[in-house]
């Protein structure tokens, strides 16, 4: 019974955060865009899972010769050993766990160094996004009736074995290991993936109780390209556009209705 | 906004779960991704594979196409937007008729019986007013705005007031 209540009170929190606040992301890529997402969500996890794989393995690399040697039968020093290779919850909580280690030790051994690497900071923000968003991600896949592989009886996604079966799978076949989404879960799926390890150069969080925050990456401080700055600004206003528009309705149709019970005199 | 247009973007919504606009310019592309709580997501990668000392920024600056372009996109990507709250607006006019048909039987109920005992005639003095004074009102709000009644109205309450003071009977 408190399962559900807790269930509730969290979408009720969650709709209420993406009604009372906006986000605008600009993001730079350095890569050309390969392929479409998956429209699968079970594809779209692993989607994410590889993306963070590549991403630890990449910065293990980065900062290799800063590190200490990694024990004997470990490849890479942020990934750690790689127990797990799929896309269920027990590979996003190593994916999670790796990214954690890997900050605390960049911090502690980094720090060392003189003069520390300019894109120490950018690197554990990255990291850090993998963490939480891991974390988010398992959430998600622990909700009641999310997961129908939840016991991993029939099916095991966290081997990657399975997610190359799924993928040859008819869609009938495929549906009965599909996972069930809201549309809200859904979304935080798919900007996981759209926004995946690539670094976000300007945000801007715009909630209803006032505030506007916006994070310029140092890179795009340091050399500002205008023609950016006017599409992140653009955007910033179709985007309150929307949501004033979106506002005005609701408040029209409240002015109405207690118009209605409480005629002016 | 059009209606098909708006159908088109809810379609779109539903296919893909974001709405989305896409501008090519020589050097780079530009992707703009929306969603249905009004985030927006833009991507900015190059056409092409980075040569050596090449960055997106610099390809950006010279794309001599991208901001022409740029400015379509954007127009089709606000009304895109303008599409998503056809529906909430949708819903409240839904809800607003619910509200006012109510309001419509509870106070008008003397009406409806009128009619339904076919005298017509004393249902449409119930009727007449109101329905002249809305039609009116919604053609004055149109094409010049409330502003146009407020002297009317300032009169028929002056009118109003005499017409009770002289009714009033003395205290005696």
């Amino acid at each position: 019974m408190f399962g559900k209540a807790r269930k509730l009170e969290e979408k009720v929190s969650s709709t209420l955060y993406d009604l009372t606040h906006l986000e605008i992301n600009t993001i730079v890529k350095d890569e050309m865009v390969a392929s479409k997402a998956p429209a699968s969500p079970r594809l779209l996890l692993h989607s994410i899972a590889t993306k963070y794989h590549e991403k630890l393995m990449a910065l293990g690399v980065k900062y290799q010769d800063v590190m200490p040697p990694p024990e004997t039968g470990v490849q890479n020093i942020f990934r750690g050993k790689m127990i797990l290779l799929g896309s269920g919850y027990d590979s996003f909580k190593e994916l999670s766990d790796r990214a954690e280690s890997s900050i605390a030790m960049l911090r502690e051994h980094v720090s060392r160094v003189h003069p520390p690497p300019d894109t120490i900071q950018p690197d554990i923000m990255m990291l850090q996004r993998i963490h939480n968003i891991s974390d988010d991600i398992r959430r998600i896949l622990k909700m009641d009736g999310v997961d129908p592989c939840d016991d991993k009886k029939v099916c095991d996604f966290d081997d990657a074995e399975m997610v190359r079966k799924f993928r040859n799978l008819t869609a009938r076949e495929a549906d009965k290991y599909e996972l069930n989404l809201d549309l809200r879960q859904l979304m935080v799926f798919k900007k996981a993936n759209d926004i995946g390890t690539e670094k976000v150069m300007l945000q801007t969080i715009i909630g209803m109780d006032g505030d506007i925050t916006t994070r310029v990456a140092k890179s795009f401080a340091e050399s500002p390209v205008t023609f950016i700055n006017q599409l992140h600004h653009e955007a910033i206003g179709i985007s309150v556009d929307f949501w004033k528009n979106l506002i005005t309705v609701v408040v029209k149709l409240g002015e109405n209705i207690i118009g209605l019970f409480n005629p002016k005199t | 906004m059009y209606f098909h247009q708006a159908i088109a973007t809810y379609l779109e919504i539903i296919r893909t779960g974001q709405i989305q606009s896409a501008v090519e310019g020589e050097n780079v592309l530009i992707q703009m991704q929306g969603s249905i709580s009004g985030d927006i997501l833009i991507f900015i990668s190059p056409r092409q594979a980075l040569t050596e000392g090449q960055s997106t920024f610099s390809l950006v600056v010279s794309d001599s196409r991208i901001e022409n372009q740029l400015q379509e996109v954007l127009k089709q990507f606000r009304l895109k937007f303008r599409g998503l709250y056809l529906l909430p607006s949708g819903i409240a006019w839904f809800l607003n008729i619910i509200f006012i048909t109510l309001f419509t039987w509870r106070f008008y109920h003397p009406v409806i019986t009128a009619f339904s005992q076919h005298n017509i005639t004393e249902a449409l003095v119930y009727v007449a007013p109101p329905a002249v004074l809305a039609a009116i009102a919604a053609v004055f709000s149109k094409e010049i705005g409330f502003g146009i009644l407020k002297p009317l109205l300032i009169i028929i309450k002056w009118v109003v007031q005499i017409v009770s003071q002289k009714h009033k009977k003395p205290v005696s």
